[in-house]
């Protein structure tokens, strides 16, 4: 059944640390890697070389920029499935091929069902669902269900292969509704937000916010003299030879 | 959204054909058997190949038939088992006259096929308009415009075609139906202009709100995909400015001038020509406004590649 269940009982999910995030792309590469030979049929690469290339990603790495005062920054910003809770990919799919798991959480596809109507990628606001052309059914992020609980594995694998693979530690694995986990912490500690709250869909999902050196009010301050930062501190013989090639 | 045209007849195929099934009910048990026939015949055809339309918006159509287990929760399962039991109560209500079978039942079953049209219709509204993402769909006047189109449609078709069943006072019915649907439209029009995307947009969509004016700086790649392919699709205004005043020329004024010629002349054949030409025209505008309702509608998704 398509329906929602009431509660799960854990919700397995991401928390994705805006701050750390330097868009290198690494998660998207290894999620393609693992799930084009993992669970359900292989991700279509229908064109991967030339001047249109095309494929299916279940993870992509958009950049926004934040604009307060004079200053400008940039934000690299990870999206993926975010497993809501009141997902309403679910409850539209006609066929039962949608669903999500009580005990875990996870909102998963079951491929063998799937007649690739399209309607869960409309549903979803955030575009977290892209049909696979040469398959013809719904592809979706699975948080590498065929990795957590994986017992072939060893231990510090059995995570998603995006977590697994960050070179910055910006993205975090665990239950959120256990308030003593990791995750949780972070949710806690940290200003953590939910996409799109007024679409209602309860996302598992969080995202911390960059810390406040984006606001850059300290750099956007005519007090603040960013050359200062730059200004040699050092003496001696290699000041002296730096001098001359900077020719002051 | 991308406006396919297998959606386009689906919905317009299938609510011409409801729409007949539903004034047949309404004026069918008790007109002469020959053009009830016909017009179910019509009614059915015009719905099957709506339904059949729909089937080539699936990469998969060999497993269409699971589509109508999940009734319980999924809109489009519910039009599905809603269309079938339609189709059959019609089928039944012919055989009941045609064959003067369970004169009794015959009533009943038409007024059942009338209340299961409108059921039907309603469905398949509700497939778009449970959208929350599409901000412009998502409002009890999506239900309307279809259900009042496929009323139009379907009065449009029996009083061109076999204009015996209607009496006098159908002439009004007829007018009524072709200023209010399109009067209901005009509505949706001007709340999908005012909606917008809603509550959303790039703030919340990131969350980074807080941080002033979000734009978006590089997409995740140069290229289109799936996403920016299925809910990317933009109108310029300007053709849009166009296509709606051809909508509402070929779907309302058209009618109304046909409409005028079909009363005050009196050659009886060039009044079948234009009784033709009146369902053509409001059958056109109809499936233009259908097309316009895809190709304008704007999805939350595409907050996240370009500014909205």
């Amino acid at each position: 059944m398509t329906s929602l269940p009431k509660s799960t009982e854990r919700k397995l999910g991401l928390v994705i640390d805006l701050d750390v995030c330097v868009g290198c792309h690494a998660c998207v590469t290894n999620c393609k890697a693992w799930n084009t030979s993992g669970y359900g049929a292989p991700l279509a690469d229908e064109s991967p070389y030339g001047n249109d290339p095309s494929g299916v990603w279940l993870n992509r790495i958009h950049s926004f920029e934040t604009e307060k005062g004079e200053m400008n920054a940039l934000v690299h910003f990870p999206k993926s499935c975010l497993h809501c809770d009141d997902a309403p990919c679910v409850t539209v799919c006609p066929t039962g091929a949608s669903y999500k798991r009580v005990s875990d959480g996870i909102v998963l596809v079951d491929e063998a069902k799937c007649m690739g109507c399209g309607l869960c990628a409309w549903a979803c606001p955030y575009g977290a669902r892209e049909m696979d052309p040469t398959e013809g059914v719904m592809k979706k992020c699975t948080l590498c269900v065929d990795r957590i609980y994986n017992k072939n594995l060893p231990e510090e694998d059995r995570e998603p292969a995006c977590v697994r693979t960050c070179p910055t530690n910006a993205r975090f694995f665990g239950d959120l509704s256990d308030p003593d986990s990791e995750v949780s912490k972070l949710v806690a500690n940290r200003e953590a937000v939910d996409l799109m709250p007024e679409q209602e869909t309860n996302p598992v999902n969080q995202y911390l916010l960059p810390t406040e050196r984006y606001g850059a009010e300290q750099l956007g301050s005519p007090d603040f003299n960013l050359a200062s930062l730059a200004t040699q501190k050092s003496g001696g013989i290699l000041s002296w030879i730096d001098s001359l090639f900077n020719g002051n | 959204m991308h406006p396919a045209v297998s959606i386009i007849v689906f919905s317009t195929f299938s609510g011409v054909g409801f729409g007949i099934c539903f004034w047949l009910g309404v004026l069918g048990p008790n007109a002469n058997v020959q053009t009830v026939i016909i017009a179910g015949f019509f009614g059915l055809v015009l719905a099957v190949i709506g339904l059949l339309s729909s089937l080539f918006h699936l990469r998969r159509p060999a497993r269409a038939v699971r589509a109508l287990s999940q009734w319980r929760s999924s809109w489009l399962s519910r039009e599905g088992v809603m269309a079938i039991v339609t189709l059959g109560c019609v089928f039944l209500f012919l055989v009941g006259r045609f064959f003067n079978l369970f004169i009794d039942l015959v009533t009943i079953l038409a007024v059942l096929m009338s209340l299961l049209s409108l059921a039907t219709v309603y469905s398949t509204a509700m497939i778009y308009t449970q959208l929350k993402a599409i901000p412009a769909w998502h409002t009890i006047l999506t239900p309307l415009v279809y259900i009042g189109f496929a009323l139009l449609s379907g009065m449009a078709f029996i009083f061109s075609f076999m204009s015996s069943l209607l009496g006098d006072g159908m002439v009004l019915v007829n007018l009524v139906l072709l200023l209010g649907s399109w009067g209901i439209w005009f509505l949706w029009v001007l709340r999908s202009d005012r909606i917008g995307l809603g509550s959303s947009n790039v703030e919340t969509a990131t969350g980074l709100g807080k941080f002033g004016n979000i734009t978006p700086f590089e997409p995740p790649h140069l290229g289109p995909n799936y996403l920016t392919r299925e809910m990317g699709y933009t109108l310029p205004r300007s053709k849009s400015r166009l296509l709606r005043a051809t909508t509402l020329t070929i779907g309302v004024v058209i009618p109304l001038l046909l409409f005028c010629f079909i009363f005050f002349l009196s050659i009886p054949w060039l009044v079948e020509v234009f009784k033709f030409l009146y369902f053509c025209s409001a059958f056109a505008g109809i499936f233009i406004s259908r097309w316009l309702f895809f190709a304008e509608a704007r999805h939350t998704t595409m907050l996240y590649y370009r500014k909205e």
